[in-house]
């Protein structure tokens, strides 16, 4: 008996570990220990033995049977991890396919451009001011101290509608509009779109975009006006790799409606470009608008998005801007 | 305006011509182009004085403080038996006419000739170079009248309604009130400040000259060009302003230079000079000019910037009162006047200040702002922003795969939910996903992690990119077509789609293992080489531990690493303009090798032509060898500056060809 034992535990645990699969380890499983197996067999046999020996063998059975039991459920996961692994295997995949595209809106980069202008100059503390696009000559004119004789009111240089009225050639009358309307101080920016009557080519648009600034409140200063567009400039071409911090310059410069006057700009790629103009509010203007222009000063700056965007993106024809052609959008 | 230096040098000593050009630019007289020694500058509309070599030499001076070379001498005349009539003396304040006998016309001396080539000024002869020339160097516009032609005196009056008058341009011009005119006894004979007539041209005839100095109106002069539709140099400068007492001056230096290269004898001079003008007198006050410039300038370098520009100024305590001379009609007020010490002072060596009421705020710093651009691309990708605790369990942790030491432990946890501080978003992004088992979720969160340093009280705290995607399990049933399931491969397109936008460089993928990922569905991401990430399906074992009900996919990026490797200055590629060739490849090649491989070889051997490279489609089973594939490949040649021939794509294509045979041993499938 306790040979018998012995030699069907071998022949079993051969036969598990023998097992290729999940079914021979249930042949296994049921020969051995199923209601007709071998090893069940044994203890349904234990009638035979004699009943001293019977603690004994049953003991021996039964320690068999637990091995066998472990025996089988180790292979069995032995056969279901590998199964898996197999399975895991075979759902390999390259992972350095390419993936297909994902729909991907884009923000025009004027738009892009724009968006920082105006989140920098919120952090100076400035408000966005709008106006309309088809201007008063007043407004547009007028009261920037630019007389009937300027040739911007030539139609050669401006587009005009009956009545009066001209497609605005800047942004400054939202600035009177707002003068008029509110007692200093005073921080806003203008955004938005101008028109000029210029023929179609690589750096001229009849439509683009322009902010102007304006600040008016005691104590003003040229200095202030130079600080905060530097200050402006660096941040917004903080992302352009400078050794020595971005390098601003101002030059004299004539307009009607600021005294002084100033052109600025940036040192970029070797070369100093052009970026806009600016000035110490002309008094004539604040009188315009009947502020006290003993009390108040102010400085005003404009200059255009295409510009700003062509030098950070390195744009070097105006006109992409209004193709929009996707492959171009795509590229910001 | 052109001008070279070697002109201006005559009048003022120039320094060398780099510093000469940011003179120009620093003096507001913009610096358009330069041609060696030869200068083209954009002059202002308030500044008429700079057309002229004298008024810029003497702009030179002041922003270098050098005096003036010596001026020409006067020429003395005695009165001329001309009739000068002015209908209006707002149209035209000074007329200065002098008669200039036994002129030869002819051709200009070379030195002449040049002088006004350099200037842009075509040479026609003698008498007209002269005019230009000394238009040039004064600013005054002259004209000459052959006097032989004239019939009665000078008139300068309104043009009558339709009067004709033929310009020198051949043009037959209907004039009107608007249009200023110098008539004779008879007729108009030029349009006044605009150009002259062909009935009193000077010829080769010509043998006695009347010499026109004048000052009209900028206005009127502005009104006339606008009817006639007419632009000269005269008008040019007479629209901006001319100045009413150098007309003499002028008319002086012409009759000099008459002589010398004409052999001309200088007769009579008639000067109606109707409405004189004088120098204006314009007060500074010290205070209000250092306030509106935040300038601390003394009073004293106020006056001499003041007095280098040819202002005479008296001083009465703290104010000074300029003489403006009558060549700066644009010097009105005391603003005028603040902008002049500005300039010569230098706009440079003025202060950069912030108004007092204005903080320099950039609000979000740089790395604060990408982190908005991240979460942005993540939306626009269809993804939803998450928050989750930075505590975790060690049970989560541990269900999720991840190694459970090294650690930042609390304390005293306010349960036993949130003992440690995480080191990875991966196991909230699992319970997320089992929050939402029914109905999927497409989610990130931008969060820290909390890795504990060795000897340093406070851990390192860094930002760490997550995303975690699964489809729902049972869709509510609607029309329209159904979107694809997720797969590894959407999970990798958002991931280059959100670096794309961030600006990184190219994003490389290599298979790895790692929990909590499937071990053949999970690639590691560097960039220049720098491992910044892991992204993949998750493993079906840890799934069935979170009783996730469909295949998950999740990334795990280094936020701070992907930062440091981002080129923020995105720049244009110009469009293609000429069309290219796409051809397709198709390749058996061993099983294990890389599609991306086989791309980064064939775009080596397919050199500058091949622009795109993109394994589109892999096959296995028959007729393809048991451990091998077959990869077919899109390849997209084109040149920048041509339309490229079939001939040079398919010798391209074969080179990149025979590189994947001998790279991989591939065979190519017909």
């Amino acid at each position: 008996m306790h040979e018998q034992i012995r030699q069907l535990e071998q022949r079993g645990a051969a036969q598990v570990s023998g097992a290729q699969n999940l079914a021979e380890i249930e042949a296994a499983r049921l020969s051995l220990l199923g209601k007709k197996g071998e090893l069940t067999a044994l203890l349904r046999g234990m009638g035979s033995v004699a009943p001293e020996e019977r603690p004994q063998m049953g003991a021996l059975v039964n320690e068999a049977r637990a091995r066998l039991e472990n025996a089988l459920e180790a292979k069995l996961d032995e056969l279901k991890n590998a199964a898996q692994n197999a399975a895991l295997v075979s759902e390999t995949l390259d992972v350095t396919l390419s993936a297909p595209p994902i729909a991907f809106g884009k923000r025009h980069p004027l738009t892009q451009t724009l968006d920082d202008i105006v989140r920098i100059f919120s952090g100076l503390g400035y408000s966005v001011a709008e106006g309309p696009e088809v201007e008063t000559e007043y407004y547009n004119f007028d009261a920037l101290n630019i007389g009937p004789d300027h040739p911007a009111r030539d139609d050669r240089d401006s587009l005009f509608i009956d009545g009066g009225t001209v497609l605005r050639t800047e942004t400054s009358a939202v600035q009177i509009r707002t003068m008029e309307s509110r007692q200093p101080p005073i921080k806003i920016i203008a955004p938005g779109r101008v028109y000029r009557r210029d023929a179609v080519d690589r750096t001229h648009s009849p439509m683009f975009h322009q902010v102007e600034g304006l600040l008016v409140d005691r104590d003003v200063s040229f200095a202030d006006l130079k600080g905060t567009l530097t200050t402006f400039l660096q941040q917004l071409f903080d992302a352009v790799p400078q050794s020595d911090g971005l390098r601003t310059r101002f030059r004299p410069h004539y307009f009607p409606f600021t005294e002084p006057s100033a052109e600025f700009d940036v040192w970029f790629n070797g070369t100093w470009l052009e970026l806009g103009g600016c000035g110490m509010v002309h008094p004539k203007v604040l009188e315009n608008v009947g502020y006290d222009s003993e009390k108040y000063t102010g400085f005003a700056f404009g200059f255009g998005i295409e510009r700003m965007a062509m030098i950070k993106f390195g744009i070097d024809d105006i006109r992409l801007f209004y193709d929009n052609d996707v492959r171009f959008l795509r590229q910001f | 305006m052109r001008i070279s230096a070697s002109w201006l040098e005559q009048f003022v000593a120039l320094p060398p011509l780099d510093e000469l050009a940011h003179i120009f630019e620093m003096a507001g007289i913009g610096v358009e182009e330069r041609d060696g020694e030869i200068f083209t500058l954009e002059v202002t509309s308030n500044r008429g004085d700079w057309l002229s070599a004298i008024g810029l030499a003497r702009e030179i001076g002041a922003m270098t403080n050098k005096s003036m070379r010596a001026p020409h001498r006067e020429i003395e005349g005695e009165s001329a038996n001309v009739q000068i009539s002015i209908e209006n003396p707002e149209d035209c304040t000074r007329y200065v006419a002098r008669v200039i006998e036994n002129v030869t016309v002819g051709e200009s001396p070379g030195w002449l000739q040049q002088r006004l080539t350099e200037c842009g000024i075509r040479s026609i002869n003698n008498i007209v170079d002269i005019t230009n020339l000394v238009m040039l160097e004064t600013g005054q516009p002259l004209h000459a009248f052959d006097a032989g032609k004239l019939r009665g005196g000078i008139e300068v009056r309104r043009a009558r309604e339709d009067e004709i008058l033929t310009t020198l341009d051949d043009v037959e011009r209907k004039l009107s009130p608007e249009v200023l005119v110098i008539a004779d006894g008879e007729k108009a004979i030029a349009l006044a400040g605009l150009m002259g007539g062909t009935d009193t041209e000077v010829s080769e005839n010509t043998h006695t000259i009347l010499l026109e100095s004048a000052h009209f109106a900028s206005s009127r002069v502005r009104r006339g060009a606008r009817f006639v539709g007419l632009s000269s140099e005269a008008s040019r400068r007479y629209e901006r302003w001319v100045d009413p007492n150098g007309a003499r001056r002028a008319s002086d230096r012409a009759c000099q230079l008459f002589h010398e290269i004409c052999g001309a004898r200088i007769g009579g001079i008639v000067d109606k000079y109707v409405a004189p003008s004088a120098p204006a007198e314009v007060a500074l006050r010290v205070g209000r000019c250092q306030s509106v410039l935040g300038l601390k300038i003394p009073a004293d370098a106020m006056q001499k910037c003041l007095e280098r520009l040819g202002f005479e100024v008296r001083r009465d305590e703290e104010t000074l009162h300029a003489r403006i001379p009558t060549f700066r009609r644009d010097i009105a007020r005391e603003v005028d006047l603040i902008e002049e010490v500005a300039r010569i002072h230098g706009y440079d060596h003025i202060p950069t200040t912030l108004p007092r009421t204005v903080n320099a705020s950039p609000g979000r710093n740089l790395s604060q702002r990408l982190e908005e651009k991240a979460k942005d691309a993540l939306l626009r990708c269809g993804l939803s922003e998450i928050v989750t605790y930075s505590m975790q369990n060690s049970g989560a942790v541990a269900r999720a795969g991840l190694p459970l030491e090294n650690v930042v432990r609390l304390r005293n946890p306010l349960s036993e939910d949130y003992t440690q501080m995480r080191t990875s978003l991966l196991p909230s992004l699992l319970e997320v996903l089992q929050k939402n088992a029914r109905n999927g979720a497409r989610v990130f969160e931008l969060g820290k992690v909390y890795l504990p340093r060795d000897e340093q009280a406070q851990p390192d705290e860094c930002r760490r990119l997550g995303f975690a995607l699964m489809d729902e399990t049972a869709p509510a049933p609607q029309w329209g077509a159904k979107a694809a399931p997720l797969d590894f491969y959407f999970l990798k397109g958002i991931v280059e789609t959100l670096l794309g936008e961030l600006g990184a460089p190219q994003l490389r993928w290599r298979p790895t293992q790692q929990a909590p990922f499937h071990p053949g569905r999970c690639a590691a991401l560097s960039l220049d080489g720098q491992d910044v990430g892991v992204a993949g399906e998750v493993h079906p074992e840890i799934a069935a531990r979170w009783d996730l009900p469909a295949r998950a996919f999740l990334a795990h990026l280094d936020f701070d690493a992907i930062v440091r490797h981002l080129n923020l200055l995105k720049s244009y590629q110009p469009l293609p303009r000429f069309p290219g060739i796409d051809r397709d490849l198709a390749l058996v090649l061993p099983e294990n090798i890389a599609a991306a491989d086989v791309e980064e070889t064939l775009r080596a051997a397919g050199g500058a032509l091949l622009r795109r490279v993109c394994a589109f489609d892999v096959y296995t089973g028959a007729p393809i060898p048991a451990g091998h594939k077959s990869l077919t490949l899109s390849l997209s040649f084109r040149a920048d500056e041509r339309t490229l021939t079939d001939a040079e794509a398919e010798a391209a294509l074969q080179a990149a060809r025979d590189a994947a045979q001998s790279a991989f041993g591939a065979s190519i499938r017909a």
